[in-house]
C-alpha cells in the first residue's frame, strides 16, 4: 500500500465525506512522531523479553537450558502491547482538535473514577487495596487503573485550556492550571499513589514553561515548595517516611538497612551492578534475579532486570530509546504550529520523561522507592495502553497538518504583557494581537 | 550570550523546548553516571554479592571436643538436647503491640484509619491487654510443661531484655561514631542538627532483636516433643462475645465489628516459641559428694568418722565457661587463626569457607581451657553447598572437635575443693587462727596448687570461692559479689600476692650459687638489722617475743635459717645481693613471665608476677632488696609461681614449665636455674626440719589445750615452709557511693604454706602451695589446709 493510499485511507476514516484532496493536504506522513513509535516498539519488545527473564523457570536444570517459550506474564504483556498499538492507532486518527473538545468531559469521567476508588463501601471485589493502594477497578478479565487515563485527560485539558491564553504569564494566571492539577493529584495521593501523583507537577511545569510562563514565577513556586517540604514530612504516612529515611541511610552508606527498609533499592542496585559492562547470560540472569528475590522485578524494578541482563550497555540503550521517545515528542511539538498541539506533545513528553527519570532513579538509588512503572517496559495493561495512547497522541499531532494560525503560538517579546487597546478591546501579548479570552 | 541564543533561536517557544531538553539531558546524564558507578566501578563487588545468593548452604552441626582429666574422666562433653527459645519481640512486648494494632485495624476498619492517636489508644487497649495476657499465659504454660519455675523464666526474660538493650546501646554508639567520622572525613562541619540526624540514623535493629532467646536450655525430650507439637497450633484470641465486649470497652459499639472478625483473630498458642536443636555442655563433676576424715582435722575441729561435703563447680576456674553470644572479636580471632595456624587449611572448603566459623547460636569458649583451646575443641561443621543455577554440589561431613586432656586430677581437685568449703571450717576464720583483722566466722578466699615434681604437671589448680549460681557455666550469672570474695577470679594463677617467707629457701640456694653467701658461714640474728634502730627490719621472733635466733651469739646457719625462717638472715642476704641480683633470681622463678598453661584468656589468664612497684615505677633501692630477699617489698607472684618454685627446688634447679593441658609431649627440663646443689640440699634439710622439729615454724599449732603437729599423714615425708606475707588493708564500699564510707574488711596477712611431699624415704614427689587470703599466720591457717591436701593426695593414691 502506497503512502498516498494510506493517507487516503486515514483521511476517509477521519473525515468521511471530505474531499480526498483536503484530506491529503491535512496529513503529514514524515513526522518526528515516528521516532516515538519506533522507540516505543523497541522498548515494548525489550519489556516483553525482560518480563520473561524476570520469571523463574523453576529448576536449576531449567535455568541452565533457558526457557523454550515466553512466560505467561510475557505473553500477557504481548497482548497488552497489541491492545496498546490498537489504542494508539485509534488515538492517532481523529484530529486532536476534536480530542481537545472532549478533554473536559474525559477528565470529569476520570476524576469520577478516582473518587469512586476512594468510596469506602465499594465492594472489595471491585476495588481492593494492592500494596496498600486503592488504585485499580476490577473489571473482570482486566483491571483498570484510572490514574493512568487521568494523565492523558489531564494533559489534553491543560493544553486545551492554555492554548489561546497568555494569563499564565502572570502569577495569578497560574492559579487555574494549578487547580486543574491539584484535583487529580489530590485524589491520586489519597489512594495513596504518590508515584503517579508526583508526575503531574513536572508535566504542568513543562507545559507552562513551553507556553511562555515567566521562569521567575516558576522558580518562586519551586523555592516555596522546597521550603515548605519539611513541613509536609510529619503528615506523611509511615511507609512514606520509611522510604525517605531509607534513602537518607543509603546516601550515608548505611548497608545495615539493606535487609529491611532498603531491601528493594539495595537489591536492585546489586543486580544492576552485577550486570557489569555487557550483562550476564540469560540463564544466570534469571537465577540471580530469582534468588536475590528482587521485589516487583517484572514491574517497578524491571530496569534492574534489563541492566542485569544487558549491563551498562543495555541500561544506556534503554535510556537512549527513552530519550528518543521524549525527543520525538519534543520535535513533534517543535514542528507543530498550533498551540494545543504544541502543549499536548510537551505535556506528554514531560510525563514520560519524569516517569523514566523517577523509575530509573529509584532503581539506581537516587530517589526513594515509589510505585511507578518504567514506560513500555514494565508489566501492566493500564500502563502499557496509556503510554501507547500517549504515543498515538504525539503521532496525532505529528500527522495532522494545521493551517498556520494567524499568529505564532506562545511567542512573547519585551513589552508584550502591557495592556493594549485594539479593535478587539484591551488585551495583552503581541502588542494586542493575542486573543483576549 | 542571551542575545546569541535569541538570534540563533528566534522563537521563544523553541528556546524553551531546548531548555527543557537540556534539563532532560542533564537528568539522563546523571542517571547514566550513577549507572556507570554501579556497573563499571562496583560491578565486580556487586556481582559477587548477587552470586552469593545463588549458593544454598546447609550446615550440619558438629560436636565440641571433650575435656578430660589426667585419668580419662570426662570433665566436659557435648550432649544433644533441645532448647526452648522465645522470640525477642514477644519478650519485649512488641509482638503484642503489633498484633493488637493489627487486630484493632481489622475490627474497626475505616474508623481506625480515620482515628487520631488518642482515639486509637482507646480502641487499642482491650486488644493490647488481651495480647499481653496471652503472652503471660504462654509463659505459664511453658513453665508448667518444662518444670522451670515461672519466676526463673521471668528473670531470664528480664536478663535477655537487659542484655539486648546493652548490646544495642553499644552497637548504636559504635554506629553513631562511625557516621560522625564519615561525616567529618567529608570535610563538613558537625552542627547540632547534623549530630541529631546522625544519632537518629544510628538507631537500627540489631540481630539480637530478630531472633529467639533461650528460656529453657537442656529441655527434657518429652517436654521438647510436646512443645514441638504445639509450636504451630493457633487459637482464637477472642470468642464473639469477648470481642463484642472488648469493642464495647473501646467505646465503639454499634455494629462496628464485622461478622466473623473474631474467627479472624487467631494467634499462636505459644507465640514466638522455637524449640531449637542444641547441644548441652555436660560437666559430670559439676556437683559431687566428697568425704572428709574429720579425725585428721586440727584439734578444735576434729571429730569422729567422715563428713560428706557436697562440692559444686569442680574445675570451674580451669575449665572456663562458654557463652552463647558471638562477638566481633570472636570472628576476628577465628579469622586470625585461619590465617596463622599451619593446619587451618583443612578447616576450609574448596570455596574457602571456614567450616568452623561462628554462626548465630554457637557457643564460644569465654574463659579458661574452653577459651584457650577454642579452635582445637570446636570442630568443623558438615556442609552441603548447592549452586542453584548450575546444580553443582559441594559436600563435607562434620568433624567432631578434638578432645583436650588435662593434667588435672578431677577427684583430687574435688577433695581439695571440699577441704576449702567454708562449711568444713578451714577457710573460715577460727578463734585459734589469731586473726585480728578479720572477724571470726568470716569466709576466706584462697587457692591451692599441686604440681608433680618429675613432670611439671599441675595435678590441681583450685581457687575458692566458686560461683554458686546454677548458671555458672554460661557466664550469665547475675549474682553480685564483694570484690574480696569474687568467685570468678582464679586466685591460683590470676591474682598477685607478696611471696612472703616461702621464698627464703630459693633465695638462699640462689645466693650461694651467685657467691653472696658461703654455706659454711652463718649470720648472727640480732633481732633487728640496723644497729641503732630496733623498730625496722626486725626478725619476726624479735617483733613478737623480743628474742633472737642467736640467743647464745651462735650464728644462724643455712638450714636453720629456713627452719626458723630467720628474717635477719635474709635481710643480710638481701643487702648482699642487691636489687639486680634479686631481680634475676625472681626472674629465674618465672616472675614477670607467667606460664603457658593453656588456660589463657579471660578469668583464667596467668598473672605474670612482677618485680617493681605498682603504679609509680620508682627506682628500687637497697631497702627494697632487703625486703625482697624475705619475700616482701616490691615483688608479687601467684600460688602457681610458688608451687613451681618448690618443684624447681626439689629438682635441684631444673626448670620444667608447669602445664595444665597435656598435649602428649614428654616434659623436659628447659633450663637449669642457677642454684647451688649443696645449698639446695641445705634448704631441703631446713624445710624438713621446719615441719619435723618441734621448734620449726611449720611443725605445730598451739591451741588453748596444747600444741599438735600440723601434718599427720602417715608414711609421708614432708618438707614445708610457712609464709605470713604482709598485705595492705582492704577497704570495701558495699554501695559504691564514695570512698569515705568504705570500711576496712580485711587487714590481716596472707597465709602461705608451701610443701614438698613424697612417700617416706623416696624424696619429694609433689609440690603444694596453699594460700589463704588475709588468713593470718601461714602455719596455723594455711598449714592445716596443706595437711588436708596431702591427705587428698593420699586418698587418690599419689601418696601412701
Amino acid at each position: 500500500m502506497s503512502a498516498a493510499d494510506v493517507r487516503t485511507g486515514i483521511g476517509r476514516v477521519v473525515l468521511g465525506t471530505q474531499r480526498r484532496a483536503a484530506v491529503k493536504a491535512g496529513l503529514v506522513v514524515l513526522t518526528p512522531g515516528w521516532l516515538c513509535v519506533v522507540a516505543a516498539l523497541a522498548l515494548s519488545l525489550l519489556g516483553v523479553y525482560s518480563i520473561d527473564v524476570s520469571e523463574f523457570v523453576g529448576s536449576a536444570a531449567g535455568m541452565a537450558s533457558g526457557s523454550d517459550g515466553l512466560s505467561a506474564s510475557a505473553w500477557k504483556q504481548v497482548v497488552f502491547l497489541i491492545i496498546g498499538l490498537m489504542a494508539a492507532t485509534l488515538t492517532a486518527l481523529p484530529h486532536y482538535r476534536w480530542l481537545g473538545l472532549v478533554s473536559w468531559p474525559a477528565l470529569v469521567v476520570c476524576l469520577g473514577l478516582l473518587v469512586f476508588l476512594l468510596v469506602p463501601f465499594v465492594p472489595a471485589s471491585i476495588v481492593s487495596a494492592r500494596n496498600g493502594t486503592r488504585g485499580w477497578i476490577d473489571l473482570g478479565p482486566v483491571d483498570l487503573q484510572p490514574s493512568e487515563l487521568t494523565k492523558i485527560a489531564y494533559v489534553l485539558v491543560v493544553a486545551h485550556y492554555m492554548r489561546y491564553r497568555s494569563s499564565h504569564r502572570t502569577i495569578r494566571g497560574l492559579i487555574v492550571p494549578g487547580l486543574i492539577t491539584a484535583v487529580p493529584v489530590g485524589l491520586i495521593t489519597l489512594q495513596p499513589d504518590l508515584g503517579t501523583a508526583s508526575l503531574f507537577v513536572p508535566s504542568l511545569f513543562a507545559m507552562l514553561v513551553a507556553a511562555g510562563a515567566r521562569l521567575r514565577h516558576l522558580f518562586i513556586i519551586v523555592a516555596c515548595a522546597a521550603l515548605a517540604a519539611p513541613a509536609v514530612y510529619p503528615v506523611l504516612k509511615p511507609h512514606q517516611k520509611t522510604r525517605i529515611v531509607a534513602l537518607m541511610r543509603q546516601y550515608q552508606g548505611d548497608t545495615a538497612s539493606a535487609q529491611d527498609i532498603n531491601f528493594q533499592s539495595y537489591t536492585a542496585q546489586t543486580l544492576i551492578g552485577a550486570g557489569g559492562v555487557a550483562g550476564v547470560e540469560e540463564s544466570k540472569s534469571r537465577a540471580l534475579l530469582h534468588y536475590n528475590r528482587l521485589p516487583e522485578r517484572h514491574n517497578d524494578t524491571v530496569f534492574a532486570v534489563v541492566v542485569n541482563r544487558f549491563g551498562f550497555i543495555g541500561g544506556v540503550g534503554l535510556l537512549a530509546l527513552s530519550a528518543v521517545w521524549v525527543v520525538g515528542a519534543f520535535a513533534t511539538s517543535a514542528v507543530c504550529r498550533t498551540p494545543e498541539g504544541r502543549l499536548l506533545c510537551v505535556g506528554l513528553a514531560a510525563f514520560m520523561a519524569a516517569q523514566i527519570i523517577v523509575n530509573v532513579g529509584m532503581n539506581i538509588g537516587l530517589v526513594p522507592i515509589i510505585g511507578i512503572t518504567l514506560p513500555f517496559v514494565s508489566y501492566g495493561g493500564s500502563s502499557m495502553v496509556t503510554v501507547w495512547i500517549m504515543t498515538g497522541l504525539v503521532m496525532n499531532v505529528g500527522l495532522h497538518r494545521d493551517m498556520r494560525p494567524y499568529r505564532s503560538s506562545f511567542e512573547y517579546a519585551e513589552g508584550d504583557d502591557k495592556p493594549v487597546e485594539s479593535a478587539f478591546g484591551v488585551s495583552a501579548g503581541f502588542s494586542g494581537r493575542a486573543l483576549t479570552r | 550570550m542571551r542575545r546569541l541564543i535569541r538570534s540563533a533561536i528566534p522563537s521563544m517557544f523553541h528556546r524553551r523546548l531546548v531548555l527543557q531538553l537540556a534539563v532532560f539531558g542533564v537528568a539522563i546524564g546523571a542517571l547514566v553516571g550513577r549507572l556507570g558507578i554501579l556497573t563499571l566501578a562496583e560491578g565486580g563487588e556487586r556481582l559477587e554479592q548477587a552470586e552469593s545468593r545463588l549458593v544454598r548452604t546447609t550446615w550440619t552441626p558438629t560436636v565440641r571436643g571433650r575435656i578430660l582429666d589426667r585419668t580419662g574422666r570426662i570433665l566436659a562433653m557435648d550432649r544433644p538436647s533441645y532448647t526452648a527459645a522465645v522470640r525477642f519481640d514477644v519478650l519485649s512486648g512488641a509482638w503484642a503491640e503489633r498484633g493488637a494494632a493489627s487486630a484493632a485495624r481489622r475490627v474497626f476498619g475505616e474508623r481506625w484509619d480515620a482515628a487520631d492517636d488518642g482515639e486509637r489508644a482507646v480502641m487499642l487497649k482491650p486488644f493490647l491487654d488481651r495480647y499481653s495476657a496471652h503472652v503471660d499465659r504462654m509463659l505459664d504454660r511453658l513453665s508448667e510443661m518444662t518444670g522451670v519455675e515461672r519466676a526463673v523464666l521471668d528473670r531470664r526474660a528480664e536478663r535477655t531484655l537487659a542484655v539486648v538493650a546493652r548490646t544495642k546501646e553499644a552497637v548504636v554508639i559504635a554506629r553513631e561514631n562511625r557516621l560522625v567520622r564519615q561525616h567529618l572525613s567529608s570535610g563538613r562541619g558537625l552542627s547540632d542538627a547534623d549530630e541529631a540526624r546522625l544519632a537518629e540514623a544510628a538507631v537500627t535493629r540489631i540481630a539480637e532483636e530478630e531472633r529467639a532467646h533461650a528460656m529453657v536450655p537442656d529441655l527434657a525430650d518429652e517436654a521438647a516433643f510436646a512443645l514441638r507439637r504445639l509450636e504451630t497450633r493457633r487459637v482464637p484470641l477472642f470468642t464473639e462475645a469477648e470481642l463484642a465486649r472488648a469493642v464495647g470497652e473501646a467505646g465503639a459499639s454499634g455494629g462496628a465489628v464485622s461478622d466473623g472478625a473474631a474467627e479472624a483473630l487467631y494467634v499462636d498458642l505459644f507465640p514466638g516459641l522455637v524449640i531449637e536443636d542444641s547441644t548441652d555442655r555436660v560437666r559430670p563433676f559439676d556437683e559431687i559428694d566428697v568425704r572428709i576424715d574429720r579425725s585428721t582435722l586440727p584439734g578444735p575441729m576434729r571429730g569422729e568418722g567422715y563428713e560428706t561435703v557436697r562440692v559444686t563447680g569442680v574445675g570451674w576456674h580451669t575449665l572456663g565457661t562458654l557463652r552463647g553470644r558471638i562477638y566481633g572479636e570472636d570472628h576476628e580471632r577465628r579469622r586470625e587463626a585461619v590465617r596463622a595456624l599451619p593446619d587451618a587449611s583443612s578447616w576450609l572448603t574448596a570455596s574457602g569457607v571456614d567450616r568452623g566459623r561462628y554462626l548465630e547460636g554457637d557457643a564460644v569458649g569465654s574463659a579458661g581451657v574452653e577459651r584457650a583451646n577454642e579452635n582445637h575443641l570446636r570442630g568443623l561443621r558438615g556442609l552441603r553447598r548447592v549452586r542453584l543455577d548450575t546444580g553443582t554440589v559441594e559436600s563435607h561431613e562434620p568433624e567432631a572437635g578434638h578432645d583436650v586432656h588435662l593434667t588435672i586430677d578431677a577427684m583430687l581437685e574435688a577433695r581439695i575443693r571440699a577441704v576449702l568449703e567454708p562449711g568444713v571450717g578451714l577457710t573460715t576464720v577460727q578463734p585459734w587462727h589469731g586473726n585480728d583483722g578479720v572477724p571470726v566466722g568470716e569466709t576466706l578466699a584462697g587457692a591451692v596448687v599441686v604440681i608433680g615434681v618429675d613432670t611439671g604437671d599441675v595435678l590441681a589448680c583450685v581457687s575458692t570461692p566458686v560461683p554458686s549460681g546454677s548458671e555458672r557455666w554460661s557466664g550469665d550469672g547475675d549474682e553480685d559479689y564483694p570484690a574480696f570474695l569474687d568467685p570468678t577470679v582464679n586466685r591460683a594463677i590470676s591474682v598477685p600476692y607478696p611471696p612472703g617467707s616461702i621464698v627464703k629457701p630459693l633465695v638462699l640456694s640462689a645466693a650461694v650459687a651467685r657467691g653472696y653467701h658461703r654455706l659454711g658461714s652463718g649470720i648472727v640474728c640480732t633481732g633487728h638489722l640496723l644497729e641503732n634502730r630496733n623498730d625496722v627490719y626486725r626478725c619476726w621472733i624479735y617483733k613478737q617475743y623480743g628474742a633472737t635466733h642467736s640467743p647464745t651469739g651462735e650464728p644462724v646457719r643455712a638450714a636453720e635459717s629456713v627452719k626458723f625462717s630467720c628474717n635477719l638472715f635474709y635481710y643480710t642476704l638481701g643487702r648482699r645481693l642487691g636489687v639486680d641480683e634479686l631481680r634475676g633470681i625472681y626472674g629465674d622463678l618465672g616472675v614477670g613471665a607467667g606460664f603457658e598453661l593453656g588456660v589463657a584468656g579471660g578469668i583464667g589468664r596467668s598473672w605474670p608476677g612482677k618485680v617493681g612497684t605498682v603504679g609509680t615505677e620508682r627506682e628500687l633501692g637497697m631497702s627494697d632488696a632487703i625486703m625482697m630477699a624475705m619475700g616482701q617489698g616490691p615483688v608479687t607472684w601467684t600460688p602457681m609461681h610458688a608451687a613451681n618454685s618448690f618443684a624447681v627446688l626439689a629438682r635441684g634447679g631444673a626448670w620444667i614449665e608447669p602445664r595444665i593441658v597435656d598435649d602428649g609431649s614428654v616434659p623436659i627440663a628447659e633450663r637449669m636455674m642457677n642454684l647451688d646443689p649443696a645449698a639446695v640440699g641445705e634448704s631441703l634439710r631446713g624445710l624438713k626440719m621446719a615441719v619435723d622439729d618441734a621448734n620449726g615454724t611449720g611443725s605445730t599449732i598451739g591451741f588453748a589445750d596444747g600444741r599438735e603437729r600440723i601434718f599427720n599423714v602417715p608414711g609421708v615425708d614432708v618438707w614445708g615452709k610457712t609464709g605470713t606475707a604482709q598485705a595492705p588493708s582492704l577497704r570495701y564500699d558495699p554501695d559504691g557511693d564514695g570512698p569515705e564510707e568504705a570500711r576496712v574488711v580485711r587487714s590481716s596477712e596472707h597465709a602461705w604454706f608451701n610443701v614438698l611431699a613424697g612417700p617416706e624415704g623416696e624424696g619429694p614427689r609433689y609440690a603444694v602451695s596453699v594460700l589463704i587470703e588475709y588468713g593470718g599466720g601461714g602455719g596455723r591457717v594455711a598449714g592445716p589446709v596443706a595437711n588436708q591436701v596431702l591427705h587428698a593426695l593420699s586418698a587418690e593414691g599419689y601418696l601412701p
